[in-house]
């Protein structure tokens, strides 16, 4: 086991232990958090584990941080998420297999059922503003697969997504993040969700089906390579 | 629509997904977990029980064959409402339950055939028609108006 898989194994332990705190309200929201020092004695891990732990709180929005006056607690979770964290690269593959599945098919529903209505949200969302921050790109790249899936009509795959939202907002986050320097890869995931659109817009179920799996499967591949594009 | 049928819909989904994924990923261990869930539903068809448990195993051993935890955790998730829509496909309405058992261990066998061949397009196909005729089979406690003729039923 190479000395990165240690420190994110004894951060993943860490991680739990603050969201236990969190949780059982020993850590109460807007209260702050001891400094990475006490928590590293009181844990008995490095600093680096420490700081790779509260990382993930605070890309779950859990937590908060200001240079030099610490970090605060700025939610309780919500009830467990019913699926499972990302915790590793092996994660993430499995999320996007899984999304692949799920969401082709409640793009090919929302292609037979959309209303007038839907369409016009999903025309509005398709686009990601070019120049705009990697959080605001992935902000409305998951806005559209939202309203993807709200079009569906059906509450399973609409609700299955809003169950995964922490799981892919942090995959997203992580793209537009590789990505954020790149004119070229807003205007790619554009073309895709613009594709996606398309094909629902003129409720063609099995174009949609295969366009949403494409675009699912290409943006894991765009990730994995960690370039945003070619 | 209703929460079942809804159900079905996103079970097509979810478990078409899993049974292609599960051929592509199927261990030993798996296909030895499968073939037992089927001859388990099998012993209880044959002694009169047309419980829930049983069929569910089958549909869970398959989620888990994939080797994503994303699938099993779904199925776990849905196990109440999943729990009705079984219950309502095998429930005695035109055929009687043993040939509607019959159908449902023929439609698993296709199922276990597709994965162990590691054809993940049939194996998708194999679980989404079986999924497919279980919604079909429940329709008419809606009280809808389904042809329910031995063939277009299938079962």
């Amino acid at each position: 086991m190479t000395v990165r898989d240690t420190t994110t194994k004894l951060s993943d332990v860490a991680y739990r232990e603050m969201l236990d705190l969190i949780r059982d309200g020993t850590w109460a929201t807007k209260s702050r958090l001891p400094s990475e020092n006490e928590m590293a004695a009181s844990f008995g891990v490095s600093r680096p584990v420490i700081r790779q732990a509260l990382a993930r709180l605070r890309e779950e929005g859990l937590i908060s941080s200001r240079r030099g006056s610490g970090s605060f607690v700025t939610r309780t979770p919500t009830s467990e998420s019913q699926f499972p964290s990302i915790t590793s690269i092996a994660d993430i593959t499995s999320l996007a297999k899984y999304r692949e599945g799920i969401e082709s098919e409640s793009a090919a529903l929302a292609a037979e059922r959309r209303s007038e209505e839907q369409l016009e949200r999903l025309t509005a969302f398709s686009a990601c503003p070019q120049g705009g921050t990697s959080e605001e790109g992935a902000d409305r790249d998951f806005d559209f697969h939202m309203e993807v899936a709200t079009a569906s009509g059906n509450p399973f795959y609409i609700n299955t997504l809003l169950s995964l939202r922490e799981q892919v907002r942090i995959c997203m986050n992580l793209t537009w993040n590789i990505a954020v320097v790149s004119a070229d890869f807003t205007e790619t995931v554009n073309r895709e969700h613009r594709t996606i659109l398309e094909t629902i817009r003129d409720g063609d179920p099995e174009r949609a089906r295969s366009a949403m799996r494409k675009h699912i499967h290409d943006s894991h591949a765009r990730l994995m390579r960690g370039r945003p594009l070619g | 629509m209703n929460t079942r049928a809804h159900c079905f819909e996103f079970r097509i989904g979810v478990e078409g997904e899993a049974a292609a994924a599960a051929a592509l990923h199927r261990t030993r261990h798996d296909m030895i977990r499968l073939k037992a869930a089927m001859s388990d539903l099998e012993a209880h068809h044959k002694a009169g029980d047309y419980s829930f448990e049983m069929d569910f195993a089958f549909h869970l051993a398959v989620a888990q064959a994939a080797h994503n935890p994303y699938f099993p955790r779904s199925l776990e998730t849905l196990r109440p409402v999943i729990r009705q829509g079984m219950l309502l496909a095998i429930s005695p309405s035109g055929l009687a339950p043993e040939q509607k058992g019959a159908a449902i261990r023929e439609q698993h066998r296709d199922i276990y055939r597709g994965i162990v061949r590691g054809d993940d397009t049939g194996a998708r196909l194999a679980m989404r028609r079986h999924l497919l005729r279980c919604h079909q089979s429940t329709m008419h406690w809606d009280g809808a108006e389904v042809e329910t003729g031995l063939e277009e039923q299938g079962y």
